[in-house]
């Protein structure tokens, strides 16, 4: 069952979203155009389905394999700028 | 060599995987060494070793592609660890790499070496999601038109709906700070507090620019109202009851011209 209250912001919500739609179509052929120029800036990410033959040879640069040493599970990386109560509890 | 029937070649690329893959299946290299042709300078199984690597190297450049704010949390060889035990655990299925290291969130919450980051799993969850809503397609503008044609009576059973790669990401830890201060070219250096509270993230993409928003807890509550598929009548009437005073009325069309909201359909009345 739906209130009063609930029906009137119904009303008031898809009426606002009609009246926005008004304005939407006189501004649309702008903002299409603004996409556009972003795509041509580049931003995409490098694709990953390349071979990325020139980052690194067809052996990898992985070919030792056997299991990690201890040491290598010691963080080294940007974690000790974390800091904080649940960092220590956990620890 | 004579092109093999269909049903050999299914057996010889399970052969073939069977023996690149991170396992090598000795057996698998032993059966597949007599079809195989050497180039001279290697041996069968020097040959496969390269193409072992290679797959592999392949793998890690991905999930360092995908994963770099949890490298740089960890560095390079506590991430190099940790991707060749997932390596060794989850192959590549999709002819798709983009597709590869979903499982990687999930797998760090089991990863014993990383119990002390109680974190990484979050930040590395929020950097699948980025990758994915990246790569997404494009998705038409929200239809004015349509909308417009739909009888006031049935207002009440619209179910408006998400930007289809959007996603709505909790964390209890600020994994949206961490993931700031890990950027490349910032230079932040102020420590990052687990105690200042978690993060709901609302990640989706605004043309072609991939976004983290952090929604104030009205909006949250109306983007999971929405995620869930509830009809808008539904969601206005559990609003109203609500001890929070949300306004859907002001938030709706506030969402629609963000772009929050990129569709409806008409649910059950």
């Amino acid at each position: 069952m739906t209130s009063a209250t609930a029906k009137t912001a119904i009303n008031t919500a898809i009426s606002s979203v009609l009246a926005l739609g008004l304005v939407a179509v006189t501004s649309s052929e702008a903002l299409a155009g603004k996409a556009g120029m972003e795509k041509c800036a580049g931003i995409a990410k490098a694709g990953l389905n390349d071979c990325g033959t020139s980052k690194h040879s067809c052996a990898g640069k992985a070919t030792v394999s056997g299991d990690p040493e201890e040491w290598v599970f010691v963080p080294t990386g940007t974690c000790n700028k974390i800091v904080g109560g649940k960092l220590k509890m956990a620890n | 060599m004579p092109t093999p029937a269909p049903s050999e070649l299914t057996s010889l690329q399970t052969l073939f995987y069977a023996a690149i893959s991170q396992a090598a299946d000795p057996a698998s290299l032993a059966a597949l060494e007599p079809m195989l042709h050497c180039s001279g300078s290697l041996s069968v199984k020097e040959g496969f070793a390269a193409y072992r690597g290679s797959v592999k190297g392949k793998l890690i450049r991905c999930l360092e592609d995908i994963y770099p704010v949890c490298q740089r949390l960890v560095g390079d060889n506590f991430f190099g660890g940790l991707t060749e035990q997932f390596i060794m655990t989850y192959a590549s299925v999709s002819p798709d790499l983009g597709d590869y290291g979903a499982e990687l969130p999930a797998f760090i919450k089991t990863f014993t070496p990383a119990e002390a980051l109680p974190y990484l799993a979050d930040v590395a969850q929020l950097e699948w999601h980025w990758h994915r809503v990246f790569n997404a397609p494009d998705e038409k503008a929200f239809d004015m038109q349509a909308l417009s044609q739909v009888a006031a009576e049935q207002w009440e059973s619209l179910v408006f709906q998400l930007p289809r790669s959007s996603v709505l990401l909790r964390s209890i830890y600020p994994v949206h700070r961490i993931w700031e201060a890990n950027q490349d070219g910032v230079t932040d250096s102020v420590p990052v507090d687990l105690d200042q509270g978690g993060a709901n993230l609302f990640i989706w993409r605004d043309g072609v620019e991939t976004r983290i928003e952090m929604p104030g807890d009205g909006e949250w509550r109306l983007l999971e109202g929405f995620a869930a598929r509830t009809t808008f009548g539904q969601l206005c009437a559990d609003l109203d009851q609500g001890l929070a005073s949300v306004d859907a009325s002001v938030l709706l069309p506030v969402f629609v011209k963000r772009g929050w909201v990129k569709s409806f359909v008409l649910g059950e009345g």
